[in-house]
């Protein structure tokens, strides 16, 4: 059977709301996370980090802090340097530039943060004073501190890339010039996407502890991607892979922060060997801040061209990363601009694209994977500028996005980039939020509020998205990438069910959602089943992040459960005399279809299999588990869309989000309560991250922004309502039709909530194109505006 | 992000614990620690000592008298904002408390630590500065007492001496209207811009006005030209915004991250002129 088999699951489980299976253990504070674990003898590890964005190192002395009680160890790059170059980081594309980060900078730092030496020590408090009399000389060298300083290129932000551009490409280029030039309307704009970080509660962390008698070594990290991380560790530590395992603790929000590689990981696991002693590192705020990877930080310019009639006509794009000083793992670089691009015209009909991305090296912390990939920054341009239009052609925003969506009656559709749309409830989407918002109420209610000075605004955004990540949607997004991921089904003695997964849970609730799946897959009760993750002893796979956990866990546990079902069928076909293929798998049992009460029980047949050889057929093979992968055979597009509304007070530049609308359609849902939360927290981020999250950066690369004080997280007050709606199409590339939605809310939630501001400020003459909106943005586009 | 190494003491009574900061130039005395333990853990400032006040019973509580409410400097901003007595004498800080950050921080944090921390950007500073307050400081001498308006000299600045404590707020007890006015962030973060405003109205007329305005200087600034053009008009809108106008025309305000000086100056204006329109809405306490 090939990779990409959809097998049938009889859907019981999967639709419901089973509530979590997590939910204790996290609610009670009993969950373990990283920082939990301690092992005898366990050390900890402090790193220096540079105070300068690019600078030579002309003297480091540690013998005082290697002096120090309590202190084991002290290295430096020059240590680290002997027994790995760092993570080298490239992409298989002609002209890509790749870069090699050390473990820890040696000779020259590159950004702020970069870690520049290590201290074990008995304690964290005691490595943190010995960091203290490290002595280190600088010698400061130009800083490339943004775009601009990038493309004049007078300085190198890292000698590895010339003239500061790792990469530039031209996904698409349809002859575009005569549409624009034709059109009865152009909207256009440049868009500043600010520096973000994905900044989960739980910072980053790794143990490593090795074992010089058997040689085995095991790293405890909270990550997104445990077996990436055992493979790279082997790679770039020389350490045979068969000797390392990787386990996954409880992990407290990755948002892709936690799916890269991360140079202090390979440090720890470095220095475990070395000491012969468990070794823990647990990142602090003001570290993850400075060093954990940013996110979306570009520069887009977009135009729109349209013609009387509303109709889009055509579409350039141009996007730059300011890509910071390095590529990160395995993303590399070009993990916005780059998976930007091929989606850019998303669930419109716009024949013709152009679509130009560059990435440049900036001295900052690398630009990695954040929710939303490539997407979130692209939607806010494209959505604002179509609202934008709907005013200048005074057609209602919902109407203008009816007569651009995709019909049924396109599918299936090619779109400019290359991308098929099979299925999809563009349209629909657009009705429900209409009806969901009351616009034509909501635009009298903002007439009305206006006549009383106050300003409210409405945002609108669809999306779709490419979910489940696999082979063919990595390939679509020019990352060429095999992906493989596997889970083990296994039937009990007494009947329950054990399945294993290479999918690690940030949050997800696999263990109830996959628990669902495993369940309708074999016929049984979902409590009657357990699912295990979060380490590499077991199963081998990519990890969990482009929204890919429901898709791949859902067709590597049905098509598991498949090998296993049809050996239920055998035997208990033997045993009631029937073929199997007259038996059915239900109500955790076996029966003759057609003839429910020649039944046997889940614990009958398991147990007949393990334990009775008298019962078998002949030649029976009694393995009752099967190991399976799954990558689905074409990308799984999932769509939806947001609306907000916001009230923005003009003499203060406050807005305050009133209501947020949302419409999801995944498929068939596992689990409606889990994609709901998925939704409300992706929301929460979107605020977050175009209203008040901002990692600035002074000229001299300085971040300034190094706790939560001034990096700004959304709390539960910035929040407002959220209003879920669902439809349903399910996919046939996925068992039960489900397709991924994790990423949703972040692909597209960010430009409603931008464009709910924008209409707000319409009137004035405003029209917000640099984020975050803070108060202090909207008081100067107000003094600057037209009028 | 571990604190830096240093001594422990839990004195059991205010002269204990005035002893042993006077012994000691290095050492600091410790509230409810919602500020110092966090600049601690950024080793931004290392202590030799800490003298935590959190054993003295004495300074918890909020007593009424002879016009005055007493609040102890180990008053917390949550026994602040849940006071019935509050409400009915000092409605400003009442008010102004609930902008103090969230429930977990109002429950440990302090009116004295936030007063000696002396941030321009918190409310509390603003509070005593708007109600005259006198605080009560007490070293190894005895008791000193010191006005609102000469206890604040700056950034992180006040008029308390090495080795001495702060130990209560005296407010006296105000027949003006007020009302409270803020913008910041997020809901809970430290102003932007503040004002507060309190009118005492005689048939319509201000017979006088105090106007307070925080976080646009290094320290609470009363505008006192503004509440001089007030006394004999009736605050009708336009009033208010002329006072705004005379409030905030010579400040000199500071930029940072979250919002410029230009900003500041002009919310200023804002938050002055809605302060004076609700106060003079406000029925009388």
């Amino acid at each position: 059977m090939s990779k990409d088999q959809v097998v049938e699951i009889r859907k019981q489980a999967i639709g419901q709301s089973v509530p979590n299976k997590e939910s204790a253990t996290l609610l009670t504070g009993r969950a373990e996370y990283i920082a939990d674990i301690s092992l005898p003898g366990m050390l900890h590890a402090a790193f220096v980090r540079s105070p300068f964005a690019h600078a030579k190192i002309t003297h480091i002395d540690v013998s005082a802090a290697s002096d120090m009680a309590g202190v084991e160890l002290v290295w430096t790059g020059a240590d680290v340097l002997i027994h790995t170059p760092g993570i080298t980081s490239s992409v298989d594309r002609e002209g890509f530039v790749p870069t090699t980060q050390p473990a820890i900078a040696h000779d020259i730092v590159r950004f702020v943060g970069e870690t520049v030496a290590v201290v074990v020590a008995t304690s964290r408090q005691i490595a943190e004073d010995a960091l203290e009399l490290i002595d280190i000389d600088y010698e400061e060298l130009p800083v490339v501190a943004n775009i601009e300083q990038a493309h004049a290129a007078t300085a190198l932000a890292n000698e590895a890339v010339p003239n500061n551009v790792y990469f530039r490409n031209t996904r698409v280029n349809h002859e575009v010039d005569d549409a624009f030039s034709n059109a009865a309307l152009v909207v256009d704009g440049v868009f500043h996407n600010n520096r973000v970080s994905a900044a989960p509660i739980e910072t980053r962390g790794c143990i490593a502890q090795h074992e010089w008698t058997s040689g085995l070594t095991t790293f405890w990290s909270a990550t997104q991607m445990p077996g990436i991380l055992r493979t790279m560790l082997a790679m770039f530590l020389q350490i045979p892979e068969q000797t390392i395992e990787v386990i996954t603790p409880q992990v407290g929000g990755g948002f892709g922060q936690k799916a890269h590689v991360f140079p202090e990981e390979l440090t720890v696991c470095l220095l475990a060997r070395e000491i012969g002693r468990p070794i823990s590192w647990i990142e602090d705020r003001q570290e993850n801040l400075l060093s954990a990877t940013h996110a979306k930080h570009q520069l887009n310019s977009m135009a729109l061209a349209i013609d009387e009639a509303g109709k889009f006509l055509a579409i350039k794009h141009h996007s730059t990363t300011d890509g910071g000083a390095y590529n990160c793992l395995p993303w590399t670089v070009g993990v916005e601009s780059e998976c930007g691009a091929p989606i850019v015209t998303s669930t419109y009909k716009i024949e013709l694209a152009r679509a130009e991305t560059i990435e440049v090296a900036t001295n900052k912390c690398p630009i990695g994977s954040y929710r939303g990939v490539g997407y979130t920054a692209g939607h806010i341009a494209r959505e604002n500028l179509i609202d934008r239009a709907a005013r200048k052609l005074k057609i209602s925003p919902f109407e203008i996005r009816r007569r651009n969506v995709l019909l049924s009656e396109d599918f299936p559709y090619t779109n400019a980039t290359g991308l098929i749309t099979r299925e999809g409830t563009f349209l629909e989407t657009v009705n429900t939020l209409e009806r969901m918002v009351d616009y034509d109420s909501f635009r009298q209610r903002q007439t009305a509020a206006r006549a009383e000075g106050k300003y409210l605004g409405l945002g609108l955004s669809i999306f779709n998205e490419v979910t489940g990540m696999g082979t063919r949607a990595l390939n679509f997004l020019d990352l060429p990438i095999t992906t493989h991921d596997t889970s083990t089904v296994r039937v009990d003695p007494t009947g329950t069910v054990t399945v294993t997964t290479s999918l690690v849970s940030a949050g997800q609730s696999h263990a109830t959602t996959l628990a669902q799946v495993a369940a309708d897959a074999l016929g049984v009760p979902v409590d009657n089943v357990v699912v295990r993750s979060g380490s590499t002893a077991n199963t081998q796979g990519l990890g969990t992040w482009a929204s890919r956990g429901a898709v791949i866990g859902a067709g590597s546990i049905g098509r598991a459960a498949d090998v296993v079902r049809e050996k239920i069928k055998q035997i208990a076909g033997h045993m009631l005399e029937v073929s199997p293929a007259d038996i059915e798998l239900a109500d955790n049992g076996v029966r003759v279809a057609g003839v429910p009460t020649r039944s046997m029980t889940m614990a009958e047949v398991a147990g007949a299999i393990y334990f009775a050889e008298a019962a078998h057929p002949e030649n029976f093979d009694p393995t009752l588990e099967a190991t399976a992968t799954f990558d689905p055979a074409d990308l799984v597009l999932a769509n939806g869309g947001h609306a907000a509304i916001a009230e923005v007070d003009i003499d203060t530049g406050i807005v305050r989000i009133e209501k947020f609308f949302a419409v999801e359609d995944c498929g068939q849902m596992i689990n409606p309560m889990v994609v709901e939360g998925q939704i409300r927290g992706g929301i929460a981020q979107a605020i977050g991250s175009c209203m008040l999250e901002d990692l600035v950066h002074d000229e001299n690369g300085q971040l300034t922004t190094t706790t939560l004080m001034d990096y700004l997280l959304p709390t539960s007050m910035d929040v407002p309502d959220i209003e879920i709606e669902h439809l349903e199409t399910p996919t046939d590339l996925v068992p039960g039709g489900i397709k991924g939605m994790g990423e949703s809310a972040m692909i597209s939630a960010p430009a409603a909530v931008v464009g709910a501001v924008n209409d707000a400020l319409a009137c004035c003459n405003i029209f917000i194109q640099q984020y975050p909106i803070s108060p202090e943005r909207i008081f100067q586009e107000l003094q600057n505006a037209p009028n | 992000m571990k604190f830096p190494a240093f001594a422990y003491a839990r004195p059991a009574t205010v002269e204990e614990a005035v002893t042993l900061l006077a012994s000691d130039d290095e050492a600091r005395p410790l509230a409810g620690g919602q500020t110092l333990l966090p600049i601690l853990a950024l080793r931004m400032s290392m202590p030799s000592c800490l003298v935590d006040l959190n054993d003295l019973e004495e300074l918890k509580s909020i007593t009424v008298g002879d016009g005055v409410v007493r609040v102890g400097a180990m008053v917390t901003h949550a026994q602040n904002l849940a006071s019935a007595e509050h409400r009915t004498h000092l409605p400003l800080l009442s008010a102004a408390v609930r902008h103090v950050a969230h429930e977990a921080i109002r429950t440990r944090g302090t009116i004295g630590g936030s007063l000696a921390h002396a941030d321009a950007a918190a409310e509390m500073p603003l509070v005593v500065t708007a109600l005259e307050a006198t605080m009560v400081i007490v070293n190894q001498q005895g008791e000193r007492r010191v006005a609102a308006s000469d206890f604040f000299g700056g950034h992180f600045t006040t008029a308390i001496e090495a080795g001495e404590l702060l130990t209560a707020i005296e407010f006296p007890i105000s027949d003006h209207r007020w009302a409270f006015e803020e913008v910041a962030r997020r809901p809970g973060d430290f102003a932007l811009v503040m004002a507060a405003a309190g009118l005492k109205l005689n048939n319509g007329a201000c017979e006088s006005a105090r106007i307070t305005l925080g976080s646009v200087a290094d320290r609470p600034l009363r505008a006192t030209e503004a509440e001089t053009f007030l006394v004999g008009k009736s605050v009708t809108a336009g009033v208010a915004a002329e006072a705004a106008q005379i409030a905030t025309q010579d400040l000199k305000s500071h930029g940072d991250i979250h919002a410029s000086a230009e900003y500041r100056r002009t919310v200023a204006g804002t938050m002055v002129k809605r302060a004076l329109t609700r106060a003079a809405m406000e029925q009388s306490a």
